[in-house]
């Protein structure tokens, strides 16, 4: 059985007494012990995704319309407030983008590191400091017992971000949700981090749902890999299908789109026309038929995941009846 | 029509949605205008007087008695002519006159009846009442708005511009001249301002321009302290380097994109200004050191209300005069505050 | 066509002991050729002065030491009026498309600023200038009167370059142009600018933190570490023969989408302060190859065949 499964999720905000789709149709699978990533460009929903796993969205915000979120078969959409919190920070634990604003600026580490210790294992302050220094040793800290003194404004980016890891293992979580953890380090400390975290995923057999702008990024740590555009995940799959074979028109620009020291300069860039459809602007069918090259009259319906040899596809293109 | 930036016009349309804020700015404007021509609605003197064939315009020009048959080369009592029998007796003359037919300073003493004494209550003939000196307290109101509206105005009017001029010159080129500037600043600012009202009014005489230039030369520090944190903000802007790089002169820079930039949230602030120094004119007429008498304004009616308490009409309704203009102007600025707000969209990833 | 001898940029900062101020010397002793029609990209992490050092270039920042030559004529000791009539050739592009222009100007007056400032010119001929402009950057003439925050990222980011190809420079610092955006947007723009770099015979410094980018980009590429450039060689070379061990420590650490499963050599250790640096060769702290003589001795400039590289061993 999957550690977390979402099926036919769709969610809602509402915005000025109206309700603007968010997030439609989302269904994701993650086994135990897989790296699984969302990418997609800014706006297309992926932390919004990540954010509602345990409905972290702001209440008077969020609708959360229907389908399902089961994490280890529960449906996490249909518990109460005490029993989420259960599963907040101990089997499900977050890591987020800048650590300088996700970390409490005017609490020494040592206080904020052993906080979701005490409020889930135990009250024992003494066991949660030894925890803590255990994990910042594995997580590549020196000088423990000044770090642990420190407030965040005192280290680098590089480090907190380290720290913010041994934060989200103190209890143990079955999963991992990481929102853009490296987008704000420099290159050669994101390699530092990201070897860190697969280091740390091999250990503890964990899963991790990693959220990436950067498809170089995950294609060299994930297993499996969903797109996200305009608030629908558009394709997914094994990592070497959707980088190597990619089937939605919209994967097949966005991964030509990207530079790389292997490409000839003396051929362009894919664009895509157009611009990203905004929150409450989605078109009716296809959300991307406005900008694909390869539109046909059948786009204007909502087209569901259909069912490819490796992978699931949200496009007409790949339709039986279409074919 | 003036081209508005859409920004503008967004506000302006926020502000008018605001019905509170809206209707209390027409009726502070409306009462302002009208108070404006006080003397033309509140006079002892007529607007027209028809005597002997001929037309006399009293509150534009003056007469001498001796225009109306009188002796005398001063100014005629007017309400006394009217009732001569010089002037009943013959045909075809008459008065007209304004609507509130009491001047600010005028001792209505000889309209009361027998038995009253000045104070008097609110009647028909006097409709607040009369101060202790047979003064109309709503003429006195009138008045009074005129006055410490228009000096609020002007107030803040050269507040905002030498706060702006002195916060811009800190700001902008920061070092030597924003620390001797700061010093400056402190200094004045520690010199009690109650103390120096007092001696400028005792060594100049208290008068409307004396209390101006006194209370001015104090109140332009809390803005400069304001525009002074905008222009270290937006002299770091990139659209100011980007000027920079195209080689636009420190004139230039200064004044087409730091300025607007730094003065538009200081429309936010006004209102609140105008209600801090209506307030602070009211407790220095209350104390007798603000505008001099018999200048009307309603802090000194509070205080001649406070030395007869029985007489409640002269605390009363200057009070709720006073109330009525705080309490719009702040809904005021509320809706300002609200216009200016960019919060209403929401971002989101 | 823009050369840089001996450069150096210096902050002081505020320093907790009493009296003393903090040297940064964010940009020491750099030396660079730009040739005409080259875009010359300039990578490196935080601390390493790239921004400092194109924002130097076009006298956006005071030098502390050095001379800049601009198509052989030294530059830096003119005066602001002198100057002004080079700064429609030498210009500067930032990164952020959201401050780098005035929400309060119409997209006209914004990009007639800079036309205005070096030209007499009618409204007429300004309009026709910008609207040439526009159009190199696939952006239609009806924008002129819109305001900036109707627009997205990566359409004002057009505009900010807009802005300043209208006045035909001849050298252009893009910094860090494409970090505030997607990458279809930075598709776009790179495209774009590529296109008016082929048809006019500009020159760029590229610079960016974006390896990828930059080798894909750039004819040349030049890296820098602490405030020195440690690499300087064709594009070619230096993708297929990095020398100095900072260069390959950077190739080997990016994420490539073509080459996702390679094996990187990661390399251990922080980035140290700008402050306190390293002594001798300032990357001998978490150079694999380190040897005594690194943390002694500041490396040499040497040049091999037109690839420059400054270390003891190569």
């Amino acid at each position: 059985m999957s550690l977390l499964d979402i099926k036919n999720f769709y969610l809602n905000f509402s915005l000025k007494e109206k309700e603007v789709p968010v997030l439609l149709d989302i269904n994701l699978k993650i086994e135990k012990g897989e790296i699984h990533a969302i990418v997609g460009e800014s706006g297309c929903g992926k932390s919004v995704t990540s954010l509602a796993i345990t409905k972290l969205l702001p209440e008077n915000l969020a609708i959360y319309k229907s389908g399902k979120i089961l994490f280890n078969q529960k449906n996490i959409l249909e518990l109460d407030d005490k029993q989420i919190r259960e599963i907040r920070g101990k089997e499900i634990a977050y890591i987020f983008q800048d650590p300088f604003t996700s970390l409490n600026p005017i609490k020494k580490i040592k206080d904020q590191i052993i906080e979701s210790y005490l409020i889930h294992i135990s009250q024992n302050k003494k066991e949660a400091l030894e925890k803590a220094e255990y994990l910042l040793k594995k997580v590549g800290i020196t000088e423990l017992k000044e770090r642990l003194e420190s407030y965040p404004a005192q280290m680098s980016g590089g480090m907190l971000q380290r720290i913010s890891i041994a934060m989200a293992l103190m209890c143990e979580p079955s999963l991992l949700i990481a929102d853009e953890p490296t987008s704000a380090l420099d290159v050669t400390i994101q390699a530092q981090l990201v070897d860190l975290l697969l280091k740390i995923q091999a250990e503890q057999k964990m899963s991790i749902l990693f959220i990436s702008h950067d498809i170089g990024l995950v294609g060299s740590i994930s297993q499996k890999i969903s797109v996200m555009y305009a608030g629908e995940i558009i394709e997914t799959g094994p990592t070497r299908e959707i980088l190597t074979k990619p089937l939605h028109p919209y994967t097949q620009s966005l991964i030509t789109s990207i530079p790389s020291l292997h490409k000839d300069p003396n051929q362009k860039l894919t664009t895509i026309f157009g611009i990203v459809p905004s929150l409450g602007e989605y078109p009716s069918g296809c959300h991307f038929f406005t900008r694909c090259k390869e539109v046909f009259e059948k786009c204007n319906q909502k087209p569901r995941l259909f069912e490819t040899n490796a992978s699931h596809v949200k496009c007409f293109l790949y339709a039986e009846e279409c074919k | 029509m003036i081209k508005l930036n859409p920004t503008t016009k967004r506000r302006l349309e926020k502000f008018k949605k605001n019905k509170r804020a809206y209707y209390s700015l027409l009726i502070i404007f409306t009462a302002y205008i009208i108070s404006l021509f006080a003397p033309i609605l509140a006079n002892e003197k007529p607007l027209l007087v028809y005597y002997r064939g001929n037309y006399y315009f009293p509150i534009f020009k003056f007469y001498p008695e001796k225009t109306f048959g009188g002796k005398e080369e001063t100014l005629p009592n007017y309400k006394r002519l009217l009732r001569s029998n010089e002037f009943s007796k013959e045909s075809g003359n008459y008065m007209i006159f304004p609507l509130i037919p009491y001047g600010y300073n005028e001792s209505n003493l000889e309209s009361l009846e027998e038995d009253e004494f000045p104070p008097s209550k609110p009647s028909l003939k006097h409709l607040l009442g009369t101060d202790d000196r047979g003064r109309d307290v709503l003429t006195r109101i009138l008045y009074g708005f005129r006055i410490s509206m228009s000096f609020s105005l002007i107030l803040v009017f050269i507040e905002v511009i030498i706060g702006t001029i002195i916060g811009g010159i800190q700001g902008y080129f920061s070092g030597v001249v924003d620390l001797s500037i700061q010093r400056i600043i402190e200094i004045l600012s520690s010199i009690p301002f109650l103390f120096m009202i007092l001696i400028m009014g005792s060594f100049f005489g208290r008068s409307f321009g004396v209390l101006l230039f006194t209370y001015a030369a104090f109140s332009w520090i809390g803005i400069s302290y304001y525009i002074r944190g905008e222009f270290y903000k937006l002299r770091k802007a990139q659209f100011v380097e980007a000027a920079k790089a195209f080689g636009v002169s420190n004139k230039k820079i200064i004044f087409r994109h730091i300025l607007p930039n730094a003065l538009t949230p200081i429309v936010t602030f006004l209102p609140f200004m105008l209600i801090g120094s209506i307030s602070v004119l009211s407790a220095l007429d209350f104390l007798g050191y603000g505008i001099p008498a018999p200048n009307p304004s309603w802090g000194e009616m509070i205080g001649q209300g406070r030395e007869h308490l029985s007489a409640w009409w002269l605390i009363t309704f200057p009070s709720i005069a006073l109330f009525l203009v705080i309490q719009l102007t702040s809904f005021i600025g509320e809706g300002l505050r609200d216009a200016f707000d960019s919060k209403d969209r929401i971002t989101f990833r | 066509m823009i050369e840089v001898q001996n450069l150096s940029v210096h902050f002081t900062t505020k320093s907790s002991k009493l009296f003393h101020k903090n040297l940064i010397r964010a940009v020491e002793n750099v030396n660079l050729k730009i040739p005409e029609n080259t875009i010359v990209g300039l990578v490196g992490e935080s601390g390493c002065g790239k921004s400092t050092l194109g924002r130097a270039i076009v006298k956006l920042l005071p030098l502390a030491s050095g001379e800049i030559f601009y198509k052989g004529q030294e530059i830096t000791h003119f005066k602001d009026s002198e100057f002004l009539k080079y700064r429609k050739d030498l210009q500067i592009i930032f990164q952020d498309p959201y401050s780098s222009l005035n929400p309060r100007f119409t997209i006209y007056e914004i990009l007639t600023e800079g036309l205005f400032t070096h030209f007499r010119l009618t409204s007429t001929e300004a309009r026709k200038k910008v609207i040439s402009a526009l159009e190199q950057m696939n952006l239609k003439p009806d924008i002129l009167e819109r305001y900036p925050h109707e627009f997205s990222g990566g359409q004002r980011q057009r505009i900010a370059i807009a802005r300043v190809l209208v006045l035909e420079p001849k050298f252009v610092v893009c910094d860090e142009i494409t970090s505030a955006l997607d990458v279809s947007n930075q598709a776009q723009v790179i495209n774009l600018l590529k296109d008016y770099k082929d048809k006019s015979n500009l020159s760029l410094l590229f610079i960016s933190h974006d390896l990828n980018l930059v080798s894909y980009l750039s004819d040349e590429i030049a890296v820098m570490y602490l405030g020195k450039i440690v690499e300087h060689a064709k594009r070619e070379d230096i993708i297929k023969n990095p020398l100095h061990p900072y260069t390959k420590a950077l190739y080997s650490n990016i994420f490539e989408i073509n080459n996702f499963q390679k094996k990187r050599e990661v390399l251990q250790g922080e980035i140290p302060g700008v402050i306190q640096k390293p002594s001798g060769c300032y990357f001998h702290t978490r150079c694999p190859i380190a040897k005594p003589i690194c943390s002694q001795q500041a490396p040499p400039e040497k040049n091999l065949n037109g690839h420059k590289v400054a270390c003891h061993f190569v």
